[in-house]
């Protein structure tokens, strides 16, 4: 058999693709302003990636420390190495105290001070008054406050009844005659059936790609679907050179252990028992920026300082901690390092790796959520009906280095900014289902998972998926240069023969993942050549993007963000934003902790 | 996606049913060892009519009737609220509200046959 | 090692069999997880269909029936299932397919309890109070991964899934109702008061048996019926 182009098509306001923290409020947002709307996720809701964050969420509610947003904002610019939008960043952490209240409201179960306030915790890369003391700005849920926000979220969209397409997975993007997205092809998941959903405005919040490298403390479902769909749909994705590698993933193993536990106070310590981070930041020492500490942790490493037979991992200890603390504000760290290390950390060290986290770049997108692109004359314009929240956009709020307790933060306010906008334009223009789709590429593309194996190769998805996560791991890790790039991209193109030659062994529909992994791995590759071209092309040291051979931030010819496009692996490069709308700029200045 | 199970007794509260079958377990637990002292204490009997004789003439003899009376009550709310629960949960779905109906008819007729059998070994007219 | 794992695809099978996997022993290390052994024999058999996602133990997805006691394959480790490992889907729900399930009633009977905060008016200035002893009091049951172990281990689940709400909605039911922000706490317990609710549990206690978040649903369900006493 083959595909042609008839689909049963349905009609919504909004398409919202992605069913975590940004996708959820999103929703919800829409569905309390009466719109109609489809919910697609590729799993069922609370399985979204947004369950796992532990540490907490970012607003300067001042419940513990005085604190103000200009503190906050002025700590996520220093944080984003200079690189974040000011305006964007001026606005998000504006708006955190409210939608932290709101979140409260909905029902996140925060834990509590005594006086009856939401509990905030230190976290790295926070200051009081501009760098000065460190600040309390971090709320939390225990070390569950993702699982807290995502299961509040679904829970108020029961709530409100929503329209949910669980284990609907999208495949693309699908525009009409005048070339403008007006719709998503998906799969059902349960039966292999194809379906058109159209819609004015879709909004992707299809969270993170954490999958293309090998060690990493993303869920296996975090193939940055959405970047492939708008790489294909002919869209630049922005800042791909940037992945956060937390300091401190399950070494060897790569399940995240919170920065939260360096937040209540947990040292790290090499084989000598040195807490080596009195070197890297003499001031804030564990509570530096993500980067730093990762930096700081791999040379320790590489130094020939590392524990263990091969030397290959530090220590973080909390054994100097009350129980109490232990018990009440980091439970689930206690049960992963049980699990998975067969260690308490009450008594004895986790051992600890910088593992990939976070893709600071993504779809490049405004305050109000809309995707940009720049049009002929190299203006950046808003993409019509195209939308992206959460880890998948790039406003950019988190520029070349995320602080912790950001990314909660970012979900939330720019879900709701991003629902908020497409609500203004349904109330202006309501939705028109007299459209024809272009549905040739995709058909395209699945037809040909429908090749059977003609030849002798037992090459399979999984074996090139596991191929490339080794190349972009040795490629483009912590510390980059130029000739191990360089070798990446070109082992990256045999990377991409072998895709375009595998065949799929399973043909069935109920439930099958061959092909499912088979249509995520067209979007793992899209996104290892997008990081690799941006991160060759900038020669500097910014944030996560850390060279042996240019180790120092240049301002003068580096102080803008990268665009990447699919097509000839193209890059084109826009200033970044360095005015905010109410605070005075923020000059880039050197980077101490 | 709900059936509607549409169990006639559904009017009873699970909350009351629960509180009737605590009520009358805690009863029963007082009352049988109680029952098990007096007719210890009495004189041997040789038949049961000998035994309800001796008890319907003990000493306050009015407050032991009462105290079985209440315990047969008691036990049969007692069994009702467990039957009725095994009912509920194990007989086939089309039939629950057969067994149901089965189910009280016995209880009804077992409740007159106590009173007559009361009658009968207590001689009261 | 060798694993037997209950094969079912609707479109070809009549009905779930057994097929037998090895695994050579040096494909695995000391410390391997079930999840880790599953994705090694999906190299072997790429049709075999199981849920996972996080491979952590918080998003709930890779519940199923192991050597007879539901669990999550990927907080399970290898070393303590001896040499033959059997799987089945989690069971009393319909199979959709391999180790899949159908989780659509258990979803529903999770949304008929009303598992959702009603609090007091929105005030974007302040948050609601809540002090640490009343938060305490939604530990234990707010952690809920809803990965359906409990309630598919569940013997009053198993007869009427379509009626009895299941430990774990009711354990959602009670978070909401302990929760010193919620508003509805009498409505909520008149709605929990039905011969089919919370009071058709038997306390078997195979729930709080098979929670991998080590959580008590069964404990939750006896304060439901002691706050439901007291307080209608």
């Amino acid at each position: 058999m083959t595909f042609t182009d008839s689909f049963p098509t349905e009609t919504f306001d909004a398409l919202v693709i992605g069913a975590g923290g940004a996708g959820m409020r999103a929703a919800l947002q829409l569905t309390e302003n009466g719109h109609k709307i489809a919910m697609v996720s590729k799993v069922f809701p609370t399985r979204s990636h947004t369950v796992a964050a532990q540490g907490g969420v970012n607003a300067a509610l001042g419940n513990v420390t005085p604190d103000k947003w200009e503190w906050h904002m002025y700590d996520t610019i220093k944080g984003s190495d200079f690189l974040g939008d000011q305006d964007a960043i001026e606005f998000m952490c504006q708006e955190a105290s409210e939608i932290v209240r709101e979140l409260e409201h909905f029902g996140v179960p925060f834990t509590r001070l005594d006086n009856g306030k939401i509990y905030q915790r230190a976290f790295g890369g926070q200051s009081q008054n501009y760098g000065e003391d460190q600040a309390h700005r971090t709320c939390a849920a225990a070390d569950r406050t993702g699982h807290a926000i995502l299961h509040s979220l679904y829970q108020q969209n029961i709530r409100l009844g929503t329209t949910f397409y669980d284990e609907y997975y999208a495949v693309d993007l699908l525009k009409n005659q005048a070339g403008e997205v007006n719709g998503a092809l998906v799969m059902n998941i349960h039966n292999g059936e194809y379906k058109v959903l159209q819609s004015p405005h879709i909004l992707l919040a299809t969270g993170g790609a954490g999958q293309v490298f090998r060690n990493n403390t993303n869920a296996s479902i975090n193939t940055g679907d959405g970047l492939g769909m708008v790489l294909r749909a002919g869209y630049p994705l922005q800042d791909m050179e940037f992945w956060q590698f937390h300091p401190t993933g399950v070494s060897g193993k790569g399940m995240l252990i919170s920065e939260a536990v360096r937040g209540e106070g947990g040292k790290l310590r090499n084989a000598l028992g040195e807490a080596f981070m009195e070197k890297y930041a003499p001031r804030v020492k564990e509570l530096a920026s993500r980067d730093v500490v990762a930096r700081a942790i791999a040379i320790e490493v590489n130094e020939g300082r590392g524990c263990g037979p091969d030397k290959d991992y530090v220590l973080l200890d909390i054994s100097h901690l009350p129980n109490e603390i232990i018990t009440e504000r980091l439970p689930g760290i206690r049960e992963i390092s049980q699990t998975f290390l067969g260690i308490d950390p009450v008594k004895d060290p986790i051992h600890v790796y910088p593992t990939c986290h976070y893709m600071m770049g993504g779809i490049p997108t405004n305050i109000a959520g809309q995707v940009i692109s720049p049009d002929k004359n190299g203006n950046q314009q808003p993409v019509k009906g195209l939308y992206a929240i959460g880890e998948c956009a790039c406003v950019s709020v988190h520029g070349a280095n995320r602080l912790g307790g950001n990314s909660l933060l970012d979900i939330v306010v720019f879900g709701r900014k991003a629902a908020l906008t497409i609500h203004e334009s349904l109330v202006n223009t309501p939705a028109s289902n007299n459209v024809t789709l272009d549905l040739s590429a995709v058909i395209n593309r699945l037809n040909r998972w429908l090749k059977r194996n003609d030849t002798s190769s037992n090459d399979s998805v999984t074996q090139i998926k596991k191929d490339l996560q080794h190349i972009m791991e040795k490629g483009c890790g912590v510390f980059r240069d130029q000739a191990t790039m360089q070798n990446a991209f070109e082992e990256l193109q045999g990377i991409q023969q072998r895709l375009e030659n595998v065949c799929i062994s399973d043909f069935s529909n109920v439930f099958n993942l061959e092909r499912l992994a088979a249509y995520e791995l067209e979007n793992l590759v899209t996104i290892g050549f997008a990081t690799v071209t941006s991160a060759l092309a900038r020669k500097e040291s910014r944030g996560a993007h850390s060279r042996v051979d240019y180790t120092e931030r240049d301002d003068e010819n580096w102080l803008q963000h990268t665009l990447y496009f699919q097509k000839n692996h193209t890059l084109t490069y826009k200033p970044v934003n360095l005015s905010p709308k109410h605070h005075k700029s923020i000059e880039p200045k050197p980077r101490v902790y | 996606m709900k059936m509607n199970l549409n169990i006639k007794t559904a009017s009873l509260s699970g909350r009351k049913a629960h509180i009737w079958q605590r009520l009358s377990a805690i009863y029963l637990l007082f009352y049988s060892p109680f029952l098990a002292l007096v007719i210890t204490k009495l004189p041997e009997s040789a038949s049961l009519k000998v035994l309800a004789y001796n008890l319907s003439h003990l000493p306050y003899s009015g407050v032991f009737e009462l105290a079985t009376l209440i315990a047969v009550l008691l036990l049969l709310v007692h069994a009702w609220v467990g039957v009725r629960d095994i009912i509920i949960d194990y007989a086939p779905r089309a039939s629950v509200n057969l067994w149901l109906t089965v189910y009280h008819s016995f209880l009804i007729l077992l409740l007159i046959n106590s009173i007559l059998i009361a009658i009968n070994l207590f001689g009261y007219a | 090692m060798k694993f037997i794992i209950s094969r079912y695809n609707p479109e070809t099978d009549q009905a779930p069999y057994d097929q037998t996997f090895e695994l050579d022993n040096s494909q695995l290390s000391a410390d391997s997880m079930l999840l880790d052994a599953l994705h090694l024999i999906r190299e072997q058999e790429p049709s075999l269909s199981y849920r996972s996602s996080c491979q952590e133990g918080v998003c709930g997805s890779d519940g199923m029936n192991v050597n007879g006691k539901n669990r999550l394959s990927c907080v399970t480790s290898l070393s303590e299932l001896g040499d033959t490992i059997t799987l089945k889907p989690l069971p009393g729900l319909p199979i959709i397919k391999d180790l899949i399930i159908d989780m659509e009633l258990f979803y529903t009977q999770y949304k008929a309890v009303k598992p959702f905060l009603e609090a007091k008016p929105l005030d974007l200035e302040h948050e609601h109070l809540q002090t640490p002893e009343e938060r305490s009091k939604l530990d234990g049951a707010y952690e809920c991964i809803l990965c359906g172990c409990c309630s598919t281990s569940c013997p009053s689940f198993w007869w009427n899934p379509d009626q009895f709400a299941g430990p774990a909605a009711l354990l959602a039911a009670r978070r909401f109702v302990v929760d010193s922000r919620d508003i509805k706490h009498i409505d909520r317990l008149k709605e929990l008061d039905s011969p089919t609710q919370t009071f058709r549990c038997r306390h078997i206690q195979n729930c709080t048996d098979a929670c991998p978040k080590g959580l008590n649903p069964s404990h939750a369900i006896q304060e439901l019926k002691s706050i439901m006493v007291k307080e209608l």
